[in-house]
């Protein structure tokens, strides 16, 4: 997001923090979104990541700290004072209200005309492809999950928000229909121009969707960037393994550094290695099957690298076997160093 | 559910005081020196003591006792083998069964009381401490069902089926599988029997004959004659009684659910 | 010989199902279903000259029954049971409320709800009587106030009998609307509010909708036993509110008209019977289901 930086963020966390009790669940946290943005926080659960989301949309009070909507401060507002719409975990459609009434439900609050909510619902409904001629009356317990799903979504987006919260709102579908929303999410946030804010714990998930990631860690955020950033150049330990697969070992240079499996490839002892490549001799102590790609997993000394096996190889005819003696070479620049370690 | 706003917490709090103090009222004043007046004229326990002189009084208190340990055990093994029944097996109309289950506990205890009475003068019955737990025991019968068949409900057939298959007859798993499983419910339902037998006015007051009066018929007779101490007294004995079975009930839940 | 009968068994549920059923059945059928039809049978006979009744077929006493007398009487007991019904629902919601929102305190508090309920209901009328008699606490209480100069006769009037009533029924309304708050999704609310509903819209459009189950099942707990009420008019009503279970008890007493007392007594269980079955179809009709 180049312009980002000159427009107001649509969001903005400066140094905010929350406690329960002796807990602290948001330690400090700073970020900002930018108008339009899909900005993840992706963490482990407990992380805080739910807590950040939830002072947002109104239901906790930070501690310290400002929240600002499109410049202007709303940690004092009431959750119906901001116009902020969320899609929940859990759905939390209205079990005693038709799938048109859940729809209808923020516009009736604004008290606007009943012909242009009738329009609103309709062409809502049609936004995330459920048909209102057949769902509008339906129950949301007659519904299938992903319909669910979906009903949530209208519901939010039905009020033309400026920004989207969603709250792991995948988390119930399974793998195929998951792929699918997300897909449609990115979709929407494209042709709306909606601001998203999207919690997962799941980081295929938040490098696939998002233009931003924010990954959380014990309450604090490790590191903001984009989804390649965040993978190739992880700045902690944490950000590095918790996204992928990681080698994490100290280099020549004695620094600490992270190296993807990708970023590695075996070649066999006596062969020469590639001009200005990085690298060390070991033993294959396993292979593992992935499905789309194998790794191996070399013994080099004490530790383990994970190196995963490309179809080149193959072609080249090249077969792996456990017990292979085996070099392991990465350039140098796909080693990066880590922060603190 | 979130916290209530001040004023719901406030209001409630209010009743919760209401609810608990014509209870209290009655507590103190039976260890009121004052006889009459509402006003604090020392500590006694004189009114207790009176209690001991009346033979009456412990001769009611027998009554209530034997009625209600015969109707309770009566009716805790004709309800629990009901729910046995509804609970472990399919027949026809077994759903209606389980409806009209329900009929003596929606019917009025006083239309149950006089067609009772009405039943034992037609066969010429001689009223007395049997026409009482007679009538006891039917009133209680649904309330264990249902108890006891809530708690079936709670657990499958996995463990007796496991049993059967083990080479298990059926009165083995019962006493070894079934009834452990069910004895909390089983009890529980027996509490609750118990407290309803002690404590029945309405249906004991049709089914009583001259000679088998029970605590609470002798309570209402006094009351009907006018206040007085000892009624206090015996108020907060039957209180202390009642108090302490629904105690163990409650303890006997808490333990089953965690 | 014990294993082939156990196989028996085991093949014959229904037997088995019924073995089971058979005694608490037989007692019930003795001692409540036979019972109320010889009432049933005396309610269509005559009045025996000196109580008891006199063979033969007559609907007498089900017409006296439209008496206005009576009528008074049945229109008393109906109005006290809404009146106890509504008062309930009044008290009890936000008890029940606030207990669903009380966190870790919430079963001492609901404890604390039905230990009086579970205590002898003559003792907790003769409770209220200790209290609302001439010398009870509520007039020593407003005479020490100076808010009156003379006891307020209290006893033997509709509100005694309604405040006893209530006070005897009110954790029937609690226990019910309790359970259903509490399985209330927390997460219903928050959506509400993030679109837009304030406190009040959210308690109305929410709370309140999915909490009426709660409230019909109260009502009917609450309802029905105060339509069959005796003890709490007999002792806090006296002679001038009189309901049908008194009338019913009368007859059966110094009025010596068992016909006319079993009618009675088939008019209340009819009246009983007709209210669950409202709101058990009906009421369950009238949830919140704006859907096909």
């Amino acid at each position: 997001m180049s312009q980002g930086a000159t427009l107001t963020p649509a969001v903005r966390f400066t140094r905010v923090c929350k406690r329960f009790g002796e807990t602290v669940a948001v330690d400090g946290v700073s970020f900002d979104v930018a108008g339009g943005e899909f900005f993840s926080i992706l963490g482990p659960s407990g992380c805080g990541k739910t807590t950040t989301l939830r002072m947002l949309a109104g239901f906790e009070r930070p501690d310290a700290g400002e929240i600002l909507l499109h410049g202007e401060r709303i940690d004092e507002l009431p959750p119906w004072e901001r116009p902020l719409a969320m899609v929940f975990q859990s759905y939390a459609l209205f079990p005693h209200l038709s799938v048109a009434r859940n729809v209808a439900f923020g516009l009736e609050r604004r008290k606007l005309p009943r012909a242009e909510i009738d329009a609103r619902v309709r062409s809502a409904l049609e936004l995330v492809r459920l048909d209102p001629g057949v769902f509008g009356r339906r129950s949301p317990r007659q519904l299938s999950g992903g319909q669910r799903q979906r009903v949530a979504l209208a519901r939010a987006l039905v009020l033309e928000p400026p920004v989207l919260l969603l709250d792991e709102p995948l988390g119930a579908l399974d793998r195929k229909l998951r792929k699918e929303m997300q897909a449609e999410l990115r979709a929407l946030n494209r042709e709306l121009g909606t601001t998203f804010v999207y919690v997962t714990h799941d980081q295929e998930e938040a490098l696939a969707m998002s233009d931003r990631v924010a990954v959380m860690a014990e309450a604090r955020i490790e590191q903001v960037g984009t989804p390649a950033e965040v993978y190739e150049r992880p700045r902690t330990a944490f950000v590095a393994g918790f996204l992928g697969d990681a080698n994490v070992f100290e280099a020549d240079s004695g620094r600490t550094v992270v190296v993807r499996p990708e970023r590695m490839r075996l070649l066999r002892p006596g062969s020469a290695v590639p001009d200005g490549l990085s690298s060390r001799q070991g033993e294959i102590r396993d292979l593992v099957y992935l499905g789309d790609r194998e790794h191996a997993i070399v013994g080099v000394g004490p530790v383990d690298f994970r190196v995963a096996l490309r179809d080149p190889d193959r072609f080249e005819g090249e077969t792996w076997r456990r017990g292979d003696a085996v070099v392991v070479a990465w350039r140098p620049d796909d080693a990066h160093p880590l922060e603190g370690a | 559910m979130r916290r209530p706003p001040w004023w719901v917490a406030g209001l409630t709090a209010v009743t919760l005081c209401l609810l608990h103090l014509p209870i209290a009222v009655l507590i103190a004043s039976s260890f009121n020196r004052s006889r009459f007046a509402m006003r604090w004229d020392g500590f006694t326990l004189d009114w207790y003591s009176r209690l001991l002189e009346r033979g009456d009084i412990l001769e009611a208190l027998r009554a209530s006792l034997v009625v209600a340990l015969v109707s309770t055990l009566l009716a805790t093994v004709f309800g629990t083998l009901i729910a046995l029944g509804l609970a472990r097996h399919a027949f026809p109309g077994r759903r209606i069964y389980q409806g009209l289950l329900y009929l003596p506990i929606v019917t009025p205890e006083i239309v149950v009381g006089i067609s009772l009475l009405v039943l034992f003068a037609t066969a010429g019955v001689t009223l007395g401490l049997g026409t009482i737990t007679i009538a006891h025991v039917a009133f209680n019968i649904s309330f264990v069902a249902v108890v006891v068949l809530a708690r079936l409900h709670g657990n499958g057939r996995d463990l007796e089926e496991a049993a059967m298959d083990l080479g298990a007859g059926p009165l083995t798993t019962f006493f070894r599988v079934t009834l452990p499983q069910i004895l909390p419910g089983v009890i529980a339902g027996a509490l609750l029997a118990f407290t309803m037998s002690f404590d029945d006015f309405v249906i004991t007051f049709f089914v009583a004959g001259v000679g088998s009066t029970t605590l609470p018929l002798l309570v209402y007779s006094m009351v009907r004659r006018g206040v007085e101490p000892t009624i206090n007294a015996i108020s907060t004995i039957i209180l202390a009684v009642t108090t302490i079975a629904i105690l163990i009930a409650y303890r006997l839940r808490e333990g089953e659910s965690s | 010989m014990m294993r082939r009968g156990a196989r028996w068994l085991a093949a014959h549920d229904r037997v088995r199902a019924w073995g089971l059923l058979a005694p608490g059945t037989l007692w019930l059928l003795a001692f409540f279903v036979l019972p109320v039809a010889i009432m049933g049978a005396y309610s269509a006979m005559e009045r025996g000259l000196y109580g008891g009744v006199e063979p033969g077929f007559s609907l007498a006493s089900y017409a006296r029954f439209f008496d206005p007398l009576y009528l008074r009487i049945l229109g008393r007991t109906l109005w006290l049971a809404a009146l106890t019904t509504l008062l309930c629902v009044v008290i009890g919601y936000p008890v029940a409320y606030a207990i669903a929102g009380a966190g870790r305190w919430k079963h001492a508090l609901l404890f604390l709800v039905v230990l009086p309920f579970w205590t002898s209901f003559l003792v907790r009328t003769y409770a209220i009587m200790f209290l609302l008699r001439d010398s009870g606490l509520v007039n020593s209480a407003l005479l020490a106030l100076g808010l009156i100069d003379e006891p307020l006769t209290l006893l033997y009037t509709p509100g005694a009998v309604l405040a006893g009533l209530v006070y005897g029924y009110l954790p029937f309304m609690v226990l019910p609307v309790y359970a259903s708050l509490e399985k209330l999704d927390p997460a219903l609310l928050e959506a509400a509010e993030s679109l837009g509903a304030r406190p009040v819209a959210g308690f109305l459009r929410v709370t309140l909708p999915l909490s009426l189950p709660g409230l019909v099942a109260g009502s009917l707990l609450v309802f029905i036993p105060s339509l069959g009420a005796f003890l709490t008019p007999d002792l806090l009503g006296g002679a001038r509110q009189v309901m049908i279970g008194n009338l019913v008890q009368q007859q059966f007493g110094a009025g010596r008209d068992w016909p006319f007392g079993s009618a009675a007594s088939f008019i209340l269980m009819a009246l009983v019977l007709a209210v669950v079955y409202v709101f058990l179809h009906r009421g369950a009709g009238a949830l919140p289901e704006e859907v096909e």
